[in-house]
């Protein structure tokens, strides 16, 4: 792997670890395991750059991938790790940092409000608000079209206001 | 800098939104693990591989092994017979059954003697050829 891409990936890491979070839907040792394999994969060449895209956007397809992999042979074992209930799953270990983060309510209630709307208006809103993709990058880490991507954006952000009960404007 | 923060047509739910998502972010933050990206010995990354490894192979294996099996089969299939040939085969047979069915002995067909002429005219004919 070229020096120079460690740097990118290691810039972007708190991002990535944000996205493995949600891909997760927050499980904090599932998305441990999906980003180190996404790192492992990139390190042993499973994962190779093409230039087609921004690293950071490669990257994060790389995870969501990995977190699908995984998600589905964790599924096969019977240990049904996405769930589609509203509410945040517990995790089952945490750390002191992310405790912290629990006793955020607005994290929090924004975690719980995510959870509750279709994954793809999710993922999206993810990307462009956390992450600071633009909608053409989103689409393409989720492989995606640009309008259905705009749709989703649109759809989801429209979705949250109301459950977050933020007034339209 | 956030990309909507660029967007002239962005609301306030959108700044309100965004303004979560920040928080959010931060917080998270927090939890991230280190950023520990270095070289793995190949032998210990086989070794951390392995059960996923072995899970990999088995069906590529399976998958070679029905791939070899199919291909053994059409090599070893019996060669289709030539359809002139299987022709001729079944023409010549029915011909030698055809020849059997005609030769009728007097002891099975006794009634056989009752048409003199049918047996009567081939050597009316070979009389005929002679005299001629």
């Amino acid at each position: 792997m070229a020096p120079n891409l460690i740097e990118v990936l290691e810039v972007h890491h708190r991002d990535s670890w944000g996205w493995a979070l949600a891909c997760c839907q927050w499980q904090q040792s599932l998305a441990d395991d999906v980003l180190q394999e996404s790192y492992l994969r990139v390190l042993d060449g499973r994962a190779r750059f093409g230039g087609k895209s921004t690293e950071k956007t490669w990257f994060f397809g790389i995870i969501k991938r990995v977190a699908l992999e995984l998600g589905r042979s964790q599924a096969r074992q019977g240990w049904h790790i996405f769930t589609t209930v509203a509410a945040v799953p517990e995790p089952a270990e945490q750390d002191p940092g992310l405790a912290a983060a629990e006793h955020d309510e607005s994290s929090g209630q924004l975690r719980s409000a995510l959870n509750a709307i279709p994954q793809r208006q999710r993922e999206v809103l993810h990307l462009v608000f956390y992450a600071e993709l633009t909608l053409e990058q989103a689409a393409h880490t989720l492989g995606m079209s640009l309008g259905s991507a705009r749709t989703h954006y649109h759809r989801g952000k429209s979705r949250l206001a109301e459950l977050l009960e933020l007034s339209h404007e | 800098m956030n990309n909507i923060d660029s967007d002239p047509t962005i609301t306030g739910t959108d700044r309100e939104i965004a303004s979560r998502f920040a928080r959010m972010r931060a917080s998270e933050a927090a939890s991230a693990p280190a950023f520990t990206v270095q070289t793995i010995p190949a032998a210990e990354r086989a070794r951390a591989d392995h059960p996923r490894t072995v899970a990999r192979i088995v069906p590529r294996l399976a998958a070679a092994i029905a791939v070899v099996a199919v291909a053994v089969s059409l090599l070893y299939e019996t060669p289709q017979e030539d359809p002139a040939a299987l022709y001729a085969s079944i023409m010549e047979n029915q011909q030698v059954q055809t020849d059997s069915l005609l030769i009728v002995s007097d002891s099975v067909l006794p009634a056989l003697r009752a048409v003199p002429r049918l047996f009567d005219t081939e050597s009316a004919f070979a009389a005929n050829t002679e005299t001629d």
